[in-house]
């Protein structure tokens, strides 16, 4: 049996999937403090015009480019793996795969994005992409992605991830790329903060504003903005994951699957992996989809789905999805890119279709599991991958319980290597549970009072 | 504010979003004359944040705060036509 099912370079496919075509009720559009959809002309100094129409678009299939295949090529198609020992471990009948987004040169799923959209940039006539980075897993692909291409990089890395994360900055040097500190004297923004604040450890608001202000003020109309996560197009790009995992499957033997999770934060992880298989359910086929979400912030898991006003003030546009109110703030957790406070709009009509189940789980569960998923398969999982693993060690006893032969499919977003101190904190008893109490969820969503509700438009199939 | 975050500021943190340690002194003022809007999410249970907050700043600030960050498409718009504005385009 082999435990690493890869797939040849002429195997790889050949388009994305956009779930947006397949949604039975369509999307409804982000609005603006009118109450008008947002135009693409309002994002045109921001993105590329042909990123654009891939963010707005309805076409189910979108071609990907010979150029953008060649250069995924160094790492893709990546390995689907099988995990044999959790699976002999726990001794269930389940045969678990993850999906392997950690070969590509800079080390995450990052790059599927990161390549197409440099590429669609330069097709545009764009010179040089501006962007904002922490510690700089983004700015190292899009470094990456900039290098390969030709095209000028420029990443603002906010000044204490700058000062301490020098290996990620270094990276992007290596690959061509500019990196400076944020706020940096380049900008206006950067300047003004600058002389209010001259030891200032920065922020990703400041590297942001920063970085889109260099992209809208070149006079010239060469340089754009990118961002690595949450938007539409970035998911469109993603979604190669699961559909290389398809054939991967079916390479293994496997007729059908049974369960795909995904930790879902920003949106790109879970919708890489999940959205070729909504399809799949989407025209009668019988899968569990579960988008797995901490319990300490439960987006889709308990809050109702509502327009939700973006501040305080309530002149920000409104934006359909699933929400805590403004007032929620969650309590600790260590799971990385799962904090957000909304969810993406494409998964929160998905699951207001009831075409995924969203899950959460508590932190203490997730690391217990990284340390059997560490003590078996050998790989440390980042925290925000073992939110999966939970959900995959609870599917595969479920499985044993049941004693079906299950097939469970995830996407293994990373190894935990860069935090281990969060490991230490947990193996040390550090770490406290913070599920979110019922009361503290009615105060939040009291805010949401008086708001419009958004209608729940949904087919009823599921 | 500076009386009360003196006594935390030594004090560090995973911050979720740059994604390495952080000393308390970031969080509270890594939102410009504000905290960080995790800052309760991040450090209740360590210390009294809630404390904290209510002793250093007023309930409109606390509101601000607390609330969530806009839809990212939506802040792009506003960060470019902020950006143009300040460079008189």
């Amino acid at each position: 049996m082999n435990t690493k099912i890869l797939l040849n370079e002429d195997e790889i496919p050949r388009q994305w999937y956009n779930l947006a075509a397949d949604l039975p009720t369509p999307m409804q559009p982000p609005l603006g403090p009118d109450g008008n959809p947002v135009k693409p002309e309002d994002l045109a100094p921001v993105f590329p015009m042909n990123l654009i129409e891939q963010e707005v678009s309805q076409e189910r299939w979108i071609d990907i480019p010979e150029e953008v295949l060649e250069i995924l090529y160094r790492w893709r198609p990546s390995p689907l793996r099988r995990a044999v020992h959790l699976e002999k471990f726990l001794g269930t009948p389940a045969r678990i795969y993850y999906k392997d987004e950690g070969v590509s040169p800079p080390g995450s799923h990052k790059p599927n994005t990161a390549v197409a959209q440099a590429w669609y940039n330069k097709q545009f006539g764009i010179k040089k992409i501006t962007t904002e980075t922490g510690a700089g897993q983004w700015g190292s692909a899009l470094a990456f992605a900039c290098a390969l291409l030709g095209l000028e990089c420029k990443v603002y890395m906010v000044r204490i991830s700058f000062d301490q994360k020098p290996f990620r900055k270094l990276m992007m040097n290596v690959w061509g790329a500019t990196c400076v500190a944020s706020p940096s004297p380049n900008t206006q923004a950067g300047r003004d903060i600058l002389a209010k604040t001259p030891d200032t450890p920065g922020s990703l608001g400041i590297a942001i504003s920063e970085a889109i202000e260099e992209a809208v003020s070149d006079t010239s109309g060469q340089t754009r903005y990118a961002l690595g996560s949450v938007l539409n197009h970035v998911m469109l790009h993603q979604s190669i994951i699961g559909l290389e995992a398809k054939k991967q499957l079916s390479k293994a033997g496997e007729k059908k699957v049974d369960v795909v999770i995904g930790c879902a934060g920003g949106g790109s992880n879970f919708a890489g992996i999940a959205f070729p298989f909504v399809a799949d359910k989407i025209n009668g086929a019988e899968i569990e989809i579960y988008p797995v979400e901490p319990s300490s912030c439960p987006t889709l898991t308990r809050a109702p789905f509502t327009y939700d006003h973006g501040d305080v003030a309530k002149m920000t546009p409104l934006l359909p999805m699933y929400t805590l109110g403004h007032g929620f703030v969650s309590p600790p957790i260590h799971a990385g890119g799962l904090r957000y406070h909304g969810m993406a709009p494409l998964v929160s009509q998905a699951v207001v279709e009831g075409l995924l189940t969203p899950k959460a789980y508590d932190q203490l569960h997730c690391y217990q599991s990284a340390l059997i998923w560490a003590k078996t398969e050998g790989f440390i999982p980042a925290p925000e991958t073992s939110h999966a693993i939970a959900a995959v060690i609870d599917e595969a006893n479920k499985a044993k319980e049941e004693g079906k032969e299950k097939v469970i499919l995830f996407n293994w977003s990373g190894h935990g290597l860069m935090d281990l101190v969060g490991y230490a904190n947990f193996m040390d008893g550090r770490l406290i549970d913070y599920p979110l109490p019922e009361q503290d969820l009615k105060t939040s969503l009291k805010s949401l009072e008086g708001l419009p509700k958004a209608p729940m438009v949904k087919s009823g199939r599921w | 504010m500076q009386q009360h975050a003196v006594e935390f500021d030594e004090l560090s943190t995973r911050c979720p979003m740059l994604g390495h340690p952080v000393p308390f002194s970031y969080c509270r003022q890594c939102g410009g004359a504000l905290p960080c809007r995790k800052i309760v999410d991040c450090w209740s249970g360590r210390i009294d944040i809630q404390g904290f907050l209510s002793r250093s700043f007023s309930e409109e600030e606390l509101s601000r705060i607390a609330a969530p960050p806009k839809p990212k498409l939506l802040q792009i718009i506003e960060l470019a036509r902020a950006a143009r504005d300040r460079n008189g385009q």
